[in-house]
């Protein structure tokens, strides 16, 4: 009773600290453009280490990445994550922008079915986001009226899934997963133009003479799409662990709509996202270090959907690689239980800017507070990484990122 | 799984650990909310497209594919009751006044038959008073002399018979054509006291019953048209400045009686504006258009807009028209366009009431103070309504109606008088005038090639 009564205050409370992370501001300015950057779900035990976990398979600290990896719950597990970016991103001008960002990209459920046989597992992951804004001052000419003002252009929205996944261990040492992901998501693209002058000359609040005009497309996506995961542990010490998410189509609902105009352009298209192949290993140096790396990669060369975006669509691939020395349960172990975290990341991302592919590049480390008797864990990571550089790309964004995941466990049945 | 061992600070050290960490991480992500991010700028613009495919086009349209002038009636205020009675002539439209006056019923105890005589009445005056726009003609260029106002010289005839209100606006009735007042100077402006032949003045007395009199300006005037009060005036303490407490609404005879060392006022039983010839407004549109007040008259008229593409957001309609100065006249007033709709428009010659032009228009926009003398560029903001016009809100027609600032216009409606007050005219520029001159409609207008080349 007084565990469960913990895990529902502690899950509350981690809610109540998400959903106060939820408002989202700008991002790095490559979000502005094509697909928007790729969001990394993963806990901030993974996020620590560099971000591999396919191969992780914790019935303490369950990792969601490879869901075949699940089928060793023994109890409810749920897991929140949040993390706060901040970016300072320059372009090749020099001019410099620094921006502020919170997210909640993965909220995660795991439910045993049969103990460390077979679970279920459903939740929510951003996968994609996209939200920049840029500002630019201008001159136009009406008539005989020299019009000054700005025009904002606002990029925002994410692609999120919903998956729903079975994990089974078929014998000791290998486990199968299969999920099916509802995925939605949005895109919208606005176009402010505002022309402040000329005014009808009042003194307070100038009311402009032209209006302004405001475009906006907002795209709506939805698909099904479905994983299959396989999970091993080959040889004492050492586990693997691989996925892939088959290709799927999302239907895109486009609409155009124009300031002041009632009528609104609707079109409907298809848009193709690729194979999407995951594999990663955690191999058991000595004591309790962990070696492990995971690799990811989608063809998006093979996508097709927006004809604006096919031009520089590029392939998508993530190398992930670290260190973690695990939590110990040593009585008087003192901080020496903590657990240590420290990886790298390398990612090509699915798209080139300015014709030349983005490189990001994020250095981490992380550890993490057990809860009592075990029931759930406090994992936090700090990251910095660059994405993009000045003479390829135009732009460049250096990225501090606290990331933080709340891990509850109850035996509910 | 069951505990057995523990991290060191044991179970209460966990709790508090795992306490501390989430207020510590929780105020951390929660600073991070309310990190403040610098405003968009330049940074990132270069990678995408943010302009909109087409902007700030322009439309000149100056094809008027509807036009018509509209008188308007006001049922409560029929012509015999309006506030002024109007003199003079100005840009083809001249008037009179015609005043009766009843003898029927002046002896009184104070005055009985026997000091109605020519030897106990000093001196008889008609007495006509003029509001102060007459009185100084203030406008937005006061100068000496357009405060000094008009000049007038007065004749006052006899009509032939007391004048029949339901005959006017129209032709002067008959009258005999000798001129009744002994004073005939010109006179300036403001409070008119006419020096009334005094025999005629006894005989009327004498005569009992109901007698009419004319008065028109005299040779010699100075050219326009003025008002004076007439009996039905309301607006004496707003538009007339300070008068005596006594003072008579209307035209009045005043009569000085040298026993009695008093002087009386008889008030006129009925007093209208002949306005014999009323200048035509235009009723082709192109030689030009006419808002007047008084005898109210507003035009209508709908510009050919096809050539706008359809679904552009408006970022700017203008209805840009060129009133006269040199033809207009008037007081201060206020311009008013609106939408009417055209199943309201009356058959040509006939009116529309008030009450139907309120029902018929939507205000757009208007102008205040406009001096007609003076104010020659107008520039009505047009925006929403073409806006409206090209995301067909409305069934049927629409055109604009420009008026004077009416009740039903209250944003536009400042003065404490109806536009029925001040015979007020602007004449503006037709379709045959200079390029700059003639009536338009300059469109500003924005759309995106998903919009213009078709919708839903």
């Amino acid at each position: 009773m007084m565990r469960r009564k913990q895990f529902i205050t502690g899950s509350l409370l981690a809610l109540v600290l998400l959903v106060g992370a939820l408002p989202a501001a700008a991002q790095s300015p490559f979000a502005i453009t094509n697909m928007g950057q790729r969001v990394d779900p993963e806990d901030a035990r993974m996020i620590g280490r560099g971000g591999w976990g396919m191969a992780l398979s914790d019935s303490l600290n369950p990792g969601f990445k490879n869901l075949a990896g699940l089928a060793s719950l023994r109890m409810v597990a749920i897991k929140f994550t949040g993390y706060g970016d901040h970016v300072k991103s320059e372009d090749n001008l020099g001019v410099e922008r620094t921006t502020n960002r919170t997210l909640s990209p993965d909220i995660r459920v795991g439910l045993p079915i049969i103990k460390g046989k077979l679970a279920f597992t459903t939740g929510f992951e951003i996968t994609r986001s996209s939200e920049y804004a840029t500002l630019a001052e201008n001159t136009w000419y009406a008539w005989d009226d020299t019009l000054t003002g700005n025009e904002q252009f606002i990029r925002e929205g994410t692609l999120w899934s919903v998956p729903m996944g079975l994990a089974w261990q078929v014998r000791p040492g290998l486990a199968v997963g299969a999920s099916v992901g509802l995925v939605r998501g949005t895109i919208r693209e606005s176009v402010v133009m505002n022309f402040p002058t000329p005014n009808n000359g009042a003194t307070s609040n100038p009311a402009p003479l032209y209006g302004s005009n405001g475009r906006v497309q907002e795209d709506e996506y939805t698909g099904t799409a479905t994983t299959l995961a396989l999970h091993a542990r080959p040889l004492e010490g050492l586990q693997v662990g691989a996925s892939w998410r088959k290709n799927h189509s999302l239907d895109v609902d486009r609409k155009v709509s124009l300031g002041n105009v009632g009528e609104r352009y609707f079109s409907q298209w298809e848009y193709n996202i690729p194979d999407e192949y995951r594999a990663g290993f955690d191999l058991h140096l000595r004591g309790r270090w962990h070696l492990g790396a995971d690799y990811q990669r989608m063809e998006f060369t093979d996508y097709h959907g927006r004809d604006d975006w096919k031009d520089d669509l590029e392939t998508e691939y993530t190398l992930s690689a670290g260190l973690e020395r695990v939590q110990a349960h040593e009585r008087h172990g003192g901080r020496n239980n903590l657990p240590l975290r420290l990886g790298y990341q390398y990612r090509q991302w699915g798209y080139r800017v300015a014709g030349e592919p983005v490189q990001e590049r994020f250095f981490s480390v992380g550890t993490g507070f057990p809860f009592r008797q075990q029931l759930g864990n406090l994992d936090v990571a700090l990251s910095y990484g660059t994405i993009g550089n000045l003479e390829d790309n135009g732009g460049r964004s250096k990225v501090w990122r606290f990331t933080m995941s709340f891990t509850g466990l109850e035996k509910w049945w | 799984m069951h505990r057995t061992g523990g991290w060191s600070p044991g179970l209460t050290g966990i709790r508090k650990c795992g306490a501390a960490g989430l207020v510590v991480l929780g105020a951390a992500l929660l600073l991070m909310v309310g990190c403040s991010s610098d405003d968009p700028s330049l940074v990132g613009s270069g990678l995408v497209e943010t302009h909109l495919d087409t902007q700030l086009d322009t439309l000149l349209a100056t094809a008027v594919i509807q036009f018509q002038p509209v008188a308007v009636d006001d049922p409560d205020v029929p012509f015999d009751k309006q506030e002024l009675l109007y003199m003079g002539s100005q840009g083809g439209t001249s008037s009179a006044l015609l005043v009766n006056f009843d003898f029927s019923d002046v002896f009184t105890d104070s005055f009985p038959e026997s000091a109605w005589t020519s030897d106990n009445i000093d001196w008889v005056k008609l007495q006509i008073i003029m509001p102060e726009f007459y009185s100084s003609l203030g406008g937005l260029e006061d100068t000496e002399e357009t405060e000094k106002g008009l000049s007038k010289g007065y004749e006052v005839f006899m009509l032939d018979a007391p004048f029949d209100s339901t005959a006017f606006p129209g032709p002067l009735p008959a009258f005999d054509n000798t001129d009744l007042n002994i004073n005939p100077e010109i006179t300036e402006a403001g409070e008119v006291n006419i020096d009334i032949s005094l025999p005629f003045f006894l005989a009327w007395v004498q005569n009992g019953g109901q007698q009419g009199l004319l008065i028109r300006e005299a040779e010699g005037s100075d050219q326009g048209l003025v008002g004076f009060a007439s009996r039905d005036n309301l607006h004496m303490n707003s538009q007339f400045g300070d008068l005596g407490e006594n003072t008579t609404v209307g035209p009045a005879l005043r009569v000085q009686f040298a026993a009695q060392d008093s002087i009386i006022s008889l008030a006129s039983a009925a007093d209208i504006s002949s306005f014999h010839q009323v200048a035509d407004v235009p009723g082709d549109i192109a030689d030009g258009f006419a808002v007047q007040g008084c005898l109210r008259n507003y035009p209508v008229l709908r510009f050919d807009v096809s050539s706008l593409p359809q679904n552009v957001a408006i970022n700017r309609a203008v209805l840009h028209v060129t009133n006269d100065t040199t033809t207009s006249f008037g007081n201060l007033s206020s311009l008013v366009v609106s939408e009417f709709n055209l199943d309201y428009l009356p058959d040509p010659g006939d009116t529309l009431t008030l009450e139907d032009l309120d029902l018929a228009t939507y205000t757009i926009s208007g102008m205040t103070s406009l001096d007609p003398t003076y104010n020659d560029v107008m520039q009505f903001n047009v925006t929403q309504a073409i806006q409206r016009l090209v995301n067909s809100v409305y069934e049927g027609e629409k055109a604009f109606i420009m008026t004077l600032g009416e009740d039903a216009f209250p944003v536009y409606d400042l003065s404490t008088v109806d536009p029925d007050f001040y015979f007020n005219r602007f004449n503006f520029f037709g379709s045959a005038a200079a390029d700059s001159l003639r009536p338009q409609l300059r469109i500003t207008y924005s759309g995106v090639d998903e919009l213009t080349e078709g919708g839903e």
